[in-house]
């Protein structure tokens, strides 16, 4: 019986979204070319602690990574779940491990149930409340209602110190499909503000600049404060914002961003505020951050036509990157209906982002 | 033949071929990021041109979403006392703040109506 050939993939990019990919499908995969022309060519640390943290949460993967680092082969095997401890590497914060945990934890075998230590926000990746108040929430949409986040210590950039558990007790045959033709509208704008070993002043700072932009609005505007100090504020002082519009249905568009070097509250507050109105100028049920879970859940789904409807402006490079990714592994195409068929005709700028699921179903859950 | 010509792209044809970088797909059917100038005359030809390789950046591997400066950002969402910056209106004739307000459940006062 000839060997099944390995999906061949170039350079780091989606790295992480691949190997979910590959392990949702059982498929093997190859990654070359990692960074090959970079002066220093190869996988960075975050990424082995990735494939570190997917050889730990599976049974049976194969994971080769060629001498120079350029080169990954990985064959997967089943998710198995259970109860581990992560640590990660402050070079990424803890959002960049547990964001694609997110797509394997409903398909496991056993419950999950993770503790990652680390940092627990930055600028460049999502952060623990934006997976909390804006993955999770997507989640629930496809029928994984019991997943749970908590901070057990907060740990900002550089130096981390942080930790939150994730359970997800939810154990999914397949999602559900999703129907979402109409824009959900938006009742209240919700939001936790925080610091680590500064001054609590900073979240009320951060909280009355991003008021002042919000109420402009006239929506009902409820920001958490969220202060820590001592031994679980973690090893670095720092602040951020994240703030969550959100719909009587449960969707949830959301924005967040920390403070950077020589910003005051002020500065984080009003940008993050400016940020959720353009955001939901340019989102459908979904935001930007929200849309890859969603479209992967999608796919997933049982045989039956899921749509959903988005924003033009959200079909991106990056989003085609990723549709692309899924066609090579799992074979299933993306359409997008044109405005006319789009039944709220107020919104002529969106679509309605139609996928056939892959039937796919749970190979790993126990049958009862 | 004279003048240009002007192709109207469909996404769903051009999202699953390969032969065509995501960057150009999205330039092609929606005209951002490029100059636009260029993009109105697409030949048949500009499908076999050889791509220059680009290596994926870091941030690549990230789905955090991108947002223009803060200024800019201020300019576009800037309210006055009556909620409406009519002055912004778009080719459609519609105000940021009409944009954005169809997303929310206000109540009658928020919008402007009178009570009575």
């Amino acid at each position: 019986m000839a060997k099944p050939s390995n999906i061949v993939f170039q350079t780091h990019r989606n790295f992480r979204i691949r190997l979910i990919l590959s392990t949702l499908s059982g498929k093997p995969i190859k990654i070359e070319k990692i960074r090959s022309n970079d002066v220093n060519p190869g996988l960075r640390d975050y990424e082995v602690s990735f494939l570190r943290l997917l050889e730990s949460i599976t049974n049976g993967s194969i994971i080769e990574i060629s001498y120079t680092g350029t080169t990954v082969n990985y064959k997967p095997g089943l998710i198995i779940g259970g109860q581990i401890t992560h640590n990660c590497p402050i070079t990424k914060p803890i959002g960049y491990f547990l964001e694609p945990i997110l797509y394997l934890a409903p398909f496991s075998k056993k419950k999950f149930s993770i503790v990652f230590t680390g940092v627990t926000s930055n600028k460049q990746d999502i952060t623990i409340d934006g997976i909390k108040w804006g993955l999770i929430p997507v989640l629930e949409k496809f029928g994984v209602r019991e997943c749970e986040l908590h901070t057990i210590k907060r740990g900002s950039p550089p130096n981390g110190g942080g930790e939150v558990h994730l359970k997800v007790n939810t154990l999914l045959s397949s999602p559900l499909t999703l129907h979402v033709t109409e824009l959900p509208k938006i009742s209240a704008v919700r939001g936790i503000a925080y610091c680590t070993k500064v001054s609590p002043s900073m979240v009320n700072r951060q909280i009355d600049s991003a008021r002042s932009v919000l109420n402009k609005i006239g929506c009902e505007v409820n920001i958490t404060s969220d202060a820590w100090r001592g031994k679980n504020s973690g090893n670095s002082p720092g602040f951020g914002l994240t703030l969550v519009a959100e719909s009587k249905k449960g969707w949830r568009i959301f924005v967040e961003d920390i403070g950077g070097p020589g910003e005051t509250p002020e500065d984080v507050g009003t940008r993050v505020a400016y940020q959720l109105f353009e955001e939901l100028s340019i989102s459908g049920a979904v935001c930007r951050s929200q849309l890859p879970l969603a479209v992967v859940f999608m796919v997933l789904g049982k045989e039956d036509i899921g749509r959903l409807i988005i924003n033009n402006n959200q079909i991106d490079s990056h989003l085609v990157h990723l549709l692309r990714d899924i066609k090579k592994v799992f074979g299933t195409e993306v359409f997008f209906l044109p405005d006319d068929n789009v039944i709220d005709q107020n919104n002529e700028n969106n679509s309605i982002l139609t996928v056939k699921g892959s039937g796919f179903t749970n190979a790993s859950k126990k049958i009862a | 033949l004279q003048g240009t010509v002007t192709r109207k792209w469909d996404i769903n044809k051009l999202l699953y071929a390969n032969n065509i970088e995501p960057e150009d797909v999205i330039d092609r059917v929606y005209n951002r990021g490029g100059d636009e100038s260029e993009e109105e005359d697409i030949e048949e030809e500009d499908f076999f041109k050889k791509k220059i390789y680009k290596e994926p950046s870091n941030e690549f591997d990230s789905y955090k979403p991108h947002f223009s400066d803060i200024e800019m950002l201020k300019n576009k969402w800037i309210f006055d006392n009556n909620n409406s910056n009519i002055d912004k209106e778009d080719s459609a004739g519609n105000s940021p703040f009409a944009l954005i307000s169809r997303r929310f459940i206000l109540s009658k006062k928020m919008i402007g109506e009178d009570d009575s």
